[in-house]
């Protein structure tokens, strides 16, 4: 499967960079595109711009085998000419097994879109023909256990060998590197699983003889002479121990045996021995499948932090006498079989002891930690050390472990007086966390839920100020496009500037009202008709009168009638009067 | 004898008077003088109140259950303050302390966790601000810039997205759902949301794991390795605001 999904990944990243086009189909793949007798090769469909295409039936191609998936559908959005554009591409992955060696030629794979039937090209795969596994050679996966619990080690033999006569008079180098073992074993679990953590083991040894693991070189354990398959071969082991870290299936691949022979040899004056008919041949062991079971969660002592194995738990103390004050350290000591690395020091919680530090050791067999202890006050005891672990072995369950009492003397004060809090040594951020002796007590954080009002404010703000920017905007565009209208609703305002002015002359500036209002030049004002317009424009008969008589007399003031004092003040009158009716009812 | 009674009884009562008015300044008081199992309650009844310093009352809680030697839970109390104190740096760093002893790490970040990383390191009211601002900035925009359209339509994108985060922050706050959860005690994700369906993982006290979706007694988690169902009981649930 894993070609299948590099090429599916591979078509994807092809087709995210390819141009959209209106309907298309292309073939990615094989990939491999060349492969062993019985391996399988990727081939990839690729239907652009159609939603539910129609792929044909799979060609029949002697020697191959070929096994359609489930073609899916993505949606990916790209750019064309500016604008986003949603486009179908299908996928139709295709896995071929070439059943026998040869060169192999597929005809086109169609797919039917709205009536059109689209065709790949052909498509070549080679197949080699596979090393047949010699019986002069064997490889093989042992566990020593096939169901384990989380975190609880297994330890997994790989042993291979050839039979002594294969050995001594056929088997020839792979590698210019000198080996004591001509063969390389390929055990890709070694450097790692993904739901397990894969060490050397226990046993695994620093001497021994070398070959060649994966492309390293690596040293196993020679066995001598073993029984396998009925036959006997000279044999060589090495250890690996898993340790679970994820409950369900662990699947621990086989390991694979490659190696060089040849029966005919020539002699060479400078390398001596030289295989005239060099081959290579190979071995694979099976698959091993392992149960991993996680822990129960009935009957967890609350202490359990995850060890799993059997352990016993040692504590001493040094010194055994002390002061109140003074410090002490206190060893603990966890040894077993399980993994010591996996789990959390026991906590100790005593509140006669300020816990100053603690330091932490590792080896092979035990895991030690040292705690710098502080008594708070004189007769204070240091309870024994608890330890809950997890013991696979029959019956599994729960242990507890308690290391013996611990001797220890405080003397100094009256039995009850407490010292005074010791200088913390911890460092926090470090080894410890931010408190009140490191921090202020007021972080300044607010309470949990922004109230609705604040919430509701600063949503509608901008929308407020959109609304009254938008209502300002169409006010300036409305004055904009009728400078006539504007000027008659600021004509009020602007004959009250004029009267206003130094040396005005009232009867303009009336004049100037009416114009404005009338929506027409000042010197049109003046007319026979005015009293008329005056009607047609809604003001009433009397005022129209009263307003033409002022007129009439304005003109006659320019002209060198008599000037009457009233004529100002009653021209006030008749703008306030006529900005009433302008505005009741007459035309604005 | 009877006066001494009443006195120290009317201490008593004080005393009760004070811790009901302020539970956060007396689960302080308690927290100073060591006596953390009360603090941590003192600080439980505070966060039930609404104008408490949330963010104070969690962070203040994580270190009373990280006194307490339970480590788990004081994550789940700084996850919890950490989204009203985002950039609060002891937090974050009482954050890391608590994982290195747990013996846990954060979940990867996500595509859209990336991207939005810096609006995370804002308080939800920071964000509201921002989201404001960058309405009325698209707003005044808008209207100034009437000739240039350009300039008028990365002003439009500025205010669509301010309204997109006021929308965003309005949601979280009237509908908080949790984001995240953090494993308070060891426990099994489940295939289904069953005690007695098949166990795809073990998970470990601390890690934190995304959560898909809520039935009944379980959530749907999502863990670097695996989704699966876990046991409300179990985990401590972060939500997103």
């Amino acid at each position: 499967m894993r070609p299948i999904a590099a090429a599916c990944v591979l078509s994807a990243l092809l087709a995210a960079h390819a141009r959209p086009a209106a309907q298309s189909i292309a073939v990615r793949g094989p990939y491999p595109a060349v492969v062993r007798t019985g391996e399988a090769a990727a081939v990839v469909v690729v239907v652009d711009g159609a939603d539910a295409p129609v792929f044909g039936a799979l060609p029949a191609v002697d020697g191959l085998a070929l096994d359609a998936e489930p073609a899916r559908t993505e949606r990916r959005f790209t750019c064309v000419a500016g604008r986003m554009v949603e486009q179908p591409t299908t996928l139709w992955p295709i896995r071929v097994v070439a059943q026998r060696p040869g060169s192999f030629t597929v005809p086109p794979l169609t797919a039917t879109v709205a009536g059109t039937t689209l065709s790949t090209p052909t498509l070549r795969l080679e197949a080699l023909a596979e090393p047949a596994p010699s019986p002069d050679a064997f490889v093989a996966l042992h566990a020593d256990r096939t169901r384990a619990f989380l975190h609880e080690p297994i330890t997994v033999r790989i042993r291979f060998g050839f039979t002594r006569a294969f050995a001594a008079e056929h088997l020839v180098p792979m590698f210019a590197r000198p080996l004591q073992v001509q063969a390389q074993l390929r055990a890709s679990f070694c450097a790692g699983l993904p739901h397990a953590v894969v060490s050397g083991g226990n046993a695994a040894p620093a001497t021994g003889v070398t070959f060649a693991l994966d492309e390293a070189v690596a040293h196993a354990t020679p066995l001598g002479e073993v029984e396998h398959d009925g036959r006997t071969f000279v044999a060589y082991e090495i250890t690996r121990v898993l340790l679970p870290t994820h409950a369900g299936a662990l699947e621990v691949p086989g390991p694979g045996l490659r190696y060089a022979w040849a029966t005919r040899f020539t002699e060479d004056f400078v390398q001596g021995r030289v295989a005239a008919d060099r081959r290579e041949g190979c071995a694979q062991a099976e698959s091993l499948t392992l149960q991993v079971d996680p822990w129960p969660l009935d009957g967890q002592p609350p202490e359990f932090t995850g060890a799993v194995g059997r352990f016993t738990v040692d504590a001493e103390v040094e010194p055994r006498r002390l002061a109140v004050g003074e410090t002490c350290r206190l060893t603990v000591k966890i040894a077993g079989d399980g993994d010591l690395t996996r789990f959390a020091a026991p906590a100790l919680a005593s509140p006669d002891f300020h816990v100053l530090g603690k330091v932490e050791q590792v080896d092979a067999r035990a895991r030690t930690i040292r705690y710098d202890l502080r008594p708070v006050r004189a007769g204070a005891t240091l309870p024994p050390i608890g330890f809950a672990f997890f013991d696979p072995a029959s019956p599994a369950g729960y242990r507890r472990v308690e290391s013996g009492p611990i001797a220890l003397e405080v003397v100094g004060g009256s039995g009850t007086e407490t010292v005074a809090e010791p200088a913390p040594r911890r460092v926090p951020g470090v080894d410890d966390v931010f408190d009140l002796g490191s921090t202020s007590a007021a972080r300044g954080s607010g309470p949990a839920r922004l109230s609705g009002g604040l919430l509701a404010g600063a949503l509608a703000a901008p929308w407020v100020l959109f609304a009254a920017l938008a209502w300002f905007h169409r006010r300036r565009e409305r004055a904009r496009l009728d400078p006539l209208g504007e000027r008659a609703r600021r004509a009020a305002a602007t004959f009250a500037a004029r009267v206003a002015a130094p040396d005005a002359d009232t009867g303009d500036a009336f004049v100037g009202y009416l114009a404005d209002r009338l929506r027409c030049p000042p010197a049109a004002v003046i007319g026979p008709d005015l009293e008329q317009r005056l009607l047609a424009a809604g003001i009433e008969a009397a005022l129209a009168g009263r307003v033409a008589r002022l007129v009439e007399r304005f003109g006659a003031l320019r002209y060198g009638g008599a000037a009457r004092a009233a004529d100002a003040g009653e021209a006030r009158q008749l703008v306030d009067a006529l900005e009433a009716q302008f505005r009741c009812g007459g035309r604005r | 004898m009877r006066a001494l009674v009443l006195c120290v009884a009317a201490a008593a009562c004080c005393a009760g008077m004070r811790a009901q008015e302020d539970p956060l300044a007396e689960g302080l008081r308690l927290y100073r003088a060591g006596d953390f199992a009360r603090a941590h309650e003192c600080f439980t009844t505070a966060l039930a109140m609404p104008d408490a310093p949330h963010g104070d009352v969690l962070f203040h809680l994580g270190n009373a259950a990280f006194r307490l030697d339970r480590p788990a839970e004081a994550l789940w109390h700084y996850r919890r303050a950490l989204g009203h104190l985002p950039r609060d740096a002891e937090l974050r760093a009482n954050v890391a302390v608590v994982e290195a002893r747990l013996g846990v790490e954060p979940p990867p970040a996500t595509l859209g966790e990336v991207l939005l990383a810096p609006l995370a390191r804002l308080t939800a009211g920071e964000q509201l601000g921002l989201a404001t601002a960058l309405q009325v900035v698209g707003v005044l925009v808008w209207f100034a810039a009437r000739r240039r359209a350009t300039v008028r339509a990365v002003a439009a994108a500025a205010g669509l997205a301010g309204l997109a985060l006021g929308v965003r922050v309005a949601v979280q706050q009237a509908w908080p759902q949790p984001t995240s959860a953090v494993v308070l005690q060891a426990s099994a994700l489940r295939a289904e949301p069953d005690a007695g369906a098949a166990t795809i993982l073990a998970l470990r006290p601390g890690e934190t794991v995304r959560v898909a979706g809520e039935h009944g007694d379980w959530i749907e988690v999502t863990h670097p390795l695996a989704t699966g169902f876990v046991a409300r009981a179990a985990v401590g649930l972060v939500d997103g605001t």
